[in-house]
């Protein structure tokens, strides 16, 4: 079963932030434990990430899921979760 | 009654906008809505709007872009047929807007009509405009989309006082041989009703005075999500209508709602490079209904096309409403106000 890994995560994410990626994310897995909020990962880049995810592991995510998840290492849990029950 | 030839086509003859003289830029909301100077740009791609100043107002900007559009196509007013005005934001109940403008214009024989649809209420005004000329109850067809919003934000509203801007935009449609307006798809989801809504409404205002007058409200990520699952079908439907592919396009020109929807649309959709895409939300905001026709004449001012290219219009919004369509770019434009 695929697994969503930390960087598979980060490079999703910096896909949504585009140019601000760099200044946003901290380097290494810093990330994972910071949250969404404090990462500036606003409504539409949680909209973006879910879909990019819904696409690419063909998997269904709760539409509120990514928004009511507080972290990126929360959010990891949670698809790799769905991912291995199908 | 006897069967005509042929039944005519229709085709954009010309188009016209009007912009707003006030250019609100981004440290002024930055400041009203609690955020750092260049958080508006990064998170919306928007570097500047426009709202009314020295006496604008829904209606005159609506008829500066009527009458830019006439004065593009060379119609003359009085030979207007049908006059569509596609607003969200035309405040007073009754009567209809579109009287007093075709009063303006002097388009003293034109059938006229409002049409509320939100943000697809351009490409919604345009697909009437063809069928009318098709089914032959009309030669020409002025349609005009005007947006006064800045009345009805909230200044301090992050979710929408950094977005939402004023604006017009018209088209000239008119009869003839080649077709220039392709068959629109088109469709809704009354199920997000709540995504964008006018709070307080008017029953509400009535029943207690003192709630204020009403504004915009947004769930932006609800619109968002449904647009880029649903935006694929809407555009393959809308090329395949018109016998087409993507590769056959010169210009994407999508519902300027915010640059970051637009990017994630270029990509999900896999517009080709060669492909030139409509982002007048830059310098010009959301303007709802008028984001279409105002992002079609940047595009003509910049040279981004020339005259019979085909551009794919995709129109979404509050409701949610949606329409696209393809149509040929004419080649002529004219705006009046602050320039693009």
């Amino acid at each position: 079963m695929r697994q969503l890994t930390t960087t598979d995560l980060k490079d999703l994410m910096t896909a949504c932030l585009g140019e601000t990626a760099e200044t946003v994310l901290p380097d290494g897995d810093a990330y994972l434990d910071t949250s969404f909020e404090e990462l500036d990962f606003d409504s539409l880049a949680r909209v973006e990430l879910g879909e990019k995810v819904m696409d690419e592991y063909k998997i269904s995510l709760p539409d509120g899921l990514v928004d009511q998840t507080p972290t990126p290492r929360a959010l990891l849990a949670h698809i790799n979760q769905l991912l291995a029950t199908g | 009654m006897s069967a005509s030839l042929a039944a005519p086509e229709a085709v954009i003859r010309g188009v016209g906008a009007h912009r707003p003289l006030r250019v609100v830029d981004n440290p002024e909301i930055a400041e009203r809505i609690g955020v750092p100077a260049g958080w508006i740009e990064s998170h919306t791609g928007i570097t500047q709007r426009r709202h009314t100043a020295g006496g604008e107002t829904l209606e005159t900007m609506a008829v500066a872009a009527g009458t830019n559009a006439l004065i593009a196509a060379d119609v003359p007013a009085a030979d207007v047929d049908c006059l569509i005005l596609a607003s969200q934001t035309h405040l007073t109940q009754t009567p209809p807007l579109a009287p007093l403008v075709a009063h303006r214009l002097g388009a003293h024989a034109a059938g006229v009509f409002d049409l509320k649809a939100a943000c697809a209420g351009f490409c919604l005004g345009l697909a009437a405009a063809r069928d009318q000329i098709r089914a032959g109850t009309s030669r020409h067809v002025l349609v005009i989309a005007a947006e006064h919003i800045s009345p009805i934000t909230d200044p301090t509203d992050r979710d929408t006082a950094m977005i939402f801007a004023d604006g017009a935009g018209a088209v000239l449609v008119t009869a003839a041989e080649e077709s220039g307006v392709g068959p629109v798809v088109w469709g809704s989801q009354g199920a997000l009703i709540d995504a964008l809504v006018s709070r307080p409404g008017w029953l509400d205002m009535i029943a207690d005075p003192g709630l204020g007058h009403s504004v915009l409200v947004m769930n932006g990520k609800d619109l968002t999500r449904w647009v880029l699952r649903h935006s694929p079908a809407i555009v393959e439907a809308a090329l395949s209508a018109s016998g087409l592919t993507l590769t056959d396009l010169a210009a994407f020109v999508p519902h300027q709602a915010n640059m970051r929807i637009i990017d994630m649309l270029v990509e999900r959709l896999a517009i080709p490079d060669t492909v030139a895409v409509a982002r007048d939300i830059a310098v010009t905001g959301n303007t709802s209904a008028a984001s279409i026709p105002l992002a079609l004449a940047a595009l003509l001012h910049q040279g981004g096309t020339k005259p019979g290219d085909l551009a794919l219009l995709m129109a979404y919004g509050a409701g949610v409403t949606y329409a696209a369509q393809v149509i040929a770019v004419p080649a002529a434009v004219r705006t009046t106000g602050g320039q693009p």
